[in-house]
């Protein structure tokens, strides 16, 4: 824990694919202040509803603005490695947090590529990603761990949050409902590492504590689940009594698997400018001796002016995985998305993978016209046609 | 007076839900299969854009009042309508069947062999959520070599039939046929407004030599090639006239509804030297101070979307090698092929001689054949007459009328 932090940070979230965001459509709704948030996606429709600052709609001239619909044919090979129009939106980040479905859709297929370009200009990246339900089968769930055993490779931070869980929740009996409040947990998660890494603040929580409490790699236990989160917030008298109930409670951690599995707490809270460094000490006193089981706890708070009479806190139980004890790829069966190179043995060998380069453009969504605002989006290349010619070519009026 | 159907006379309606304009088309087919055309319809459209339904009431409405009017000015009893139909969400592509032909036929060709081709075809695969709105036959081959439109009768060891396949998403089409459906007026049948287009505008010899079809409707824009008298390629594309009056409205801040007008009263693609300072002035209304612009700057808007909109179907022709097939010309339709200066401009970019559509073969009123934007819903009232001619043959045996109505069928499959 490092004392007393002054220093802004840039940190920017980015979401990717329809999971991606869903997280930042929630961190909108659901978590006051401002975020730089980027919203990242094969789907222009799915981009034009979202309300990310910026949008990025990824392969127009692959997927036409329609989205991939998870179909292997047009993720293969996607990448987003390269392309010169996210270098002005990335440039300059300190941190990045992605966020993405690692269930076989448009996130598992970019999120790599985003990771290396973001490293490449030294980036700090923690990844919060979804791994899928054990119902959706083997494909989804060897998928999933190709993307994060690559995933794990690059980023500094992986957060693994499992689908899985909301079937033992109360809401499981919805479970478009339960995905949709897992959406809203994961974005209050990341607004509260946000908080802790960007404010100005009481104790700073960085990538460093993070990657401790993960570690850099992942053991069978924690491959597709090494991340729980709970969140909570209230305001008023006896409110750090009541936040830290709250989020002991929350439906995410209520099964007790984080505390069966998980070996490290971290926690971040935002509160007023009145407390101080021993009430903070305090609330964590408070929070160890309710926790179910005693283990390691890095925090972090930030303060927030406006949160005079409130206090937040986003708890997140970590399983620390180490490299050395990760599964190894080719025992995994291979993806039946490959079954051409099986049938055809021959021709396939030696034959490299094509890597597709996915061309990557701003759409300046919220200068569409409203007049189609409610009609599919018409993208050819990565232009929206809905928006006036003129303007898109840089003609001049006369006038 | 209502006008009922007779036996010597079948009344025919085509309904075309518009984004700009709902109209609603009336002939008479007589018994030799002439149509006379008897009068048209048109009201303004509502809870449309890029030739959808995005509003339901609205465009319910709509419809109502575009029928409405239609029976007013026709005086016939509306009960039964063919409906055009388009949007970005239809999709096209070629397929081929096969069949072997049966040694107790002696390996000839029967109408039976045609049924079975038939039915291959209806059961291609399609996406999960889309339904078969066409199956345009193409031709067929002769033991894969030899090309014939008419195979009945011959002799040949296999038959493949080649079809051009026109599907939309069964929901959106769905949304369309209830629109009408709620008038308590049964939708007949559905066509895709680009072959209607085809159908209403082009003689058999164009169809032969290879002819491109645009129709610049407000909405979309329809393009179908035909070539040997079939449809080869169809596409639409979600540009329309409605993006050129949203351009004007944006580049010179003026109402959408003014700029629509102005596009339609003065728009143009061309700018005479004379024009070069000449200035537009939009008179004031409530709500509205008026506004005086160069016309150079109405032409600046309206050519460069117009532009784009002939380069995007030059190229897509281009990716699929389709411009070697067309022998004859470009033909343009729809709302969008009134803008002065269009075959000029589209001329300049695309490969081929490009004239304005106009329908063809209709007995009666031949001002409204005159009219490229109503070549969609007159196209329509054609492939009506084919669809009845081809329920007229039931009558020639059971072995017909199965088959007449296996392909109604097909022909319709989502409005089941």
């Amino acid at each position: 824990m490092k004392s007393i932090h002054t220093q802004t940070q840039q940190v920017a979230i980015l979401g990717v694919g329809g999971t991606g965001a869903a997280v930042l459509d929630n961190l909108a709704v659901a978590c006051e202040g401002e975020h730089q948030t980027v919203a990242i996606d094969t789907d222009a429709l799915a981009l034009r509803g979202t309300v990310a600052a910026k949008k990025i709609l990824v392969a127009p001239e692959r997927v036409h603005g329609m989205g991939t619909g998870g179909e292997w044919e047009l993720l293969d090979g996607l990448s987003l490695e390269e392309g010169e129009s996210l270098d002005p939106i990335l440039g300059g980040l300190s941190t990045a947090i992605v966020v993405f479905s690692a269930c076989g859709g448009t996130g598992s297929a970019l999120a790599a590529g985003l990771i290396k370009r973001l490293k490449k200009q030294k980036t700090e990246v923690v990844v919060m990603a979804v791994s899928p339900f054990a119902f959706e089968g083997s494909r989804k769930k060897d998928r999933a761990t190709r993307c994060l055993h690559e995933v794990r490779k690059l980023a500094d931070v992986v957060l693994v949050f499992s689908n899985e869980r909301l079937l033992e929740t109360s809401m499981a009996k919805d479970l478009r409902e339960a995905q949709r409040g897992l959406d809203r947990a994961l974005a209050r998660t990341a607004h509260g590492l946000v908080h802790v890494m960007s404010r100005d603040g009481l104790v700073h929580l960085g990538v460093g504590e993070l990657k401790e409490a993960v570690g850099s790699g992942a053991d069978a236990v924690g491959m597709l689940e090494n991340a729980w989160t709970g969140v909570a917030e209230a305001a008023g008298e006896g409110r750090e009594e009541a936040v830290i109930e709250a989020v002991c409670e929350d439906i995410l951690l209520e099964d007790g698997r984080a505390w069966k599995d998980g070996n490290r707490v971290l926690v971040s809270v935002i509160t007023g400018p009145e407390t101080s460094l021993n009430d903070f000490h305090g609330l964590l006193e408070k929070l160890r001796s309710r926790l179910p089981v005693d283990l390691p706890i890095s925090a972090g708070a930030a303060v927030d002016p406006e949160k005079s009479e409130s206090i937040s806190i986003t708890l997140l139980v970590t399983r620390r995985g180490e490299d050395s004890v990760l599964p190894k790829l080719e025992e995994l069966s291979r993806p039946a998305e490959s079954s051409t190179e099986e049938v055809e043995p021959v021709a396939s060998k030696g034959r490299r993978k094509k890597k597709y380069m996915a061309a990557q453009g701003e759409l300046e969504f919220d200068r569409t016209p409203s007049r189609f605002v409610h009609s599919s989006p018409t993208v050819r290349g990565a232009e929206d046609l809905d928006r006036p010619t003129f303007q898109r070519k840089g003609i001049v009026l006369r006038g | 007076m209502i006008m009922r159907r007779t036996p010597a006379n079948e009344i025919l309606i085509a309904t075309d839900l518009g984004t700009q304009k709902m109209t609603v088309a009336v002939a008479e087919m007589a018994a030799d299969g002439s149509l006379t055309l008897l009068g048209v319809g048109e009201s303004s459209s509502a809870g449309m854009r890029k030739a959808e339904v995005t509003d339901f009431n609205h465009a319910r409405a709509a419809a109502r009042m575009a029928l409405a009017e239609a029976e007013r000015r026709t005086q016939a009893e509306i009960s039964e309508v063919y409906l055009t139909l388009s949007g970005t969400h239809l999709s096209s592509r070629n397929e081929s069947v096969r069949v072997a032909t049966q040694a107790e036929d002696e390996h000839r060709v029967t109408e039976e062999t045609l049924d079975d081709l038939n039915k291959l075809a209806s059961n291609l695969p399609l996406n999960r959520d889309h339904a078969i709105l066409h199956e345009l036959l193409r031709g067929y081959s002769l033991d894969r070599g030899v090309a014939s439109h008419h195979p009945l009768g011959v002799h040949t060891e296999q038959i493949e039939a080649h079809y051009h396949l026109v599907s939309g998403k069964r929901t959106r089409l769905q949304t369309a046929v209830q629109c009408v459906a709620d008038q308590k007026i049964r939708v007949k049948g559905c066509t895709f407004s680009g072959y209607a287009s085809g159908l209403a505008v082009l003689g058999e010899e164009a169809r032969n030599r290879g002819t491109v079809v645009v129709d610049l409707g407000a909405g979309v824009t329809d393009v179908t090639v035909w070539r040997d008298d079939a449809v080869v390629h169809s596409v639409v594309h979600g540009v329309g006239g409605d993006h050129l009056s949203q351009d004007l409205s944006i580049g010179l801040e003026i109402p959408y509804a003014r700029a629509e007008k102005l596009k339609r009263e003065a728009g143009s693609l061309v700018l005479d030297p004379s024009e070069k300072d000449e200035k537009i002035s939009l008179a004031r209304e409530i709500s509205f101070d008026g506004k005086t612009f160069y016309k150079e700057a109405m032409v600046q808007i309206l050519q460069s979307r117009t532009a784009e909109i002939l380069e995007i179907i030059r190229d897509d022709l281009e990716a699929q090698n389709l411009w070697g097939a067309v022998e004859a010309d470009v033909v343009i339709t729809g709302g969008g092929a009134r803008i002065r200066g269009l075959a000029r401009l589209a001329s300049e970019i695309l490969p081929r001689p490009v004239r304005i559509g106009r329908a063809r073969d209709f007995l009666g009123e031949q001002g409204d054949l005159e009219r490229p934007e109503l070549a969609t819903v007159l196209g329509t009232l054609k492939y009506a007459a084919e669809c009845e001619r081809r329920e007229a043959g039931q009558t020639q045996g059971w072995r017909k009328i199965q088959k007449s109505l296996g392909r109604m069928v097909s022909a319709m499959r989502f409005l089941a």
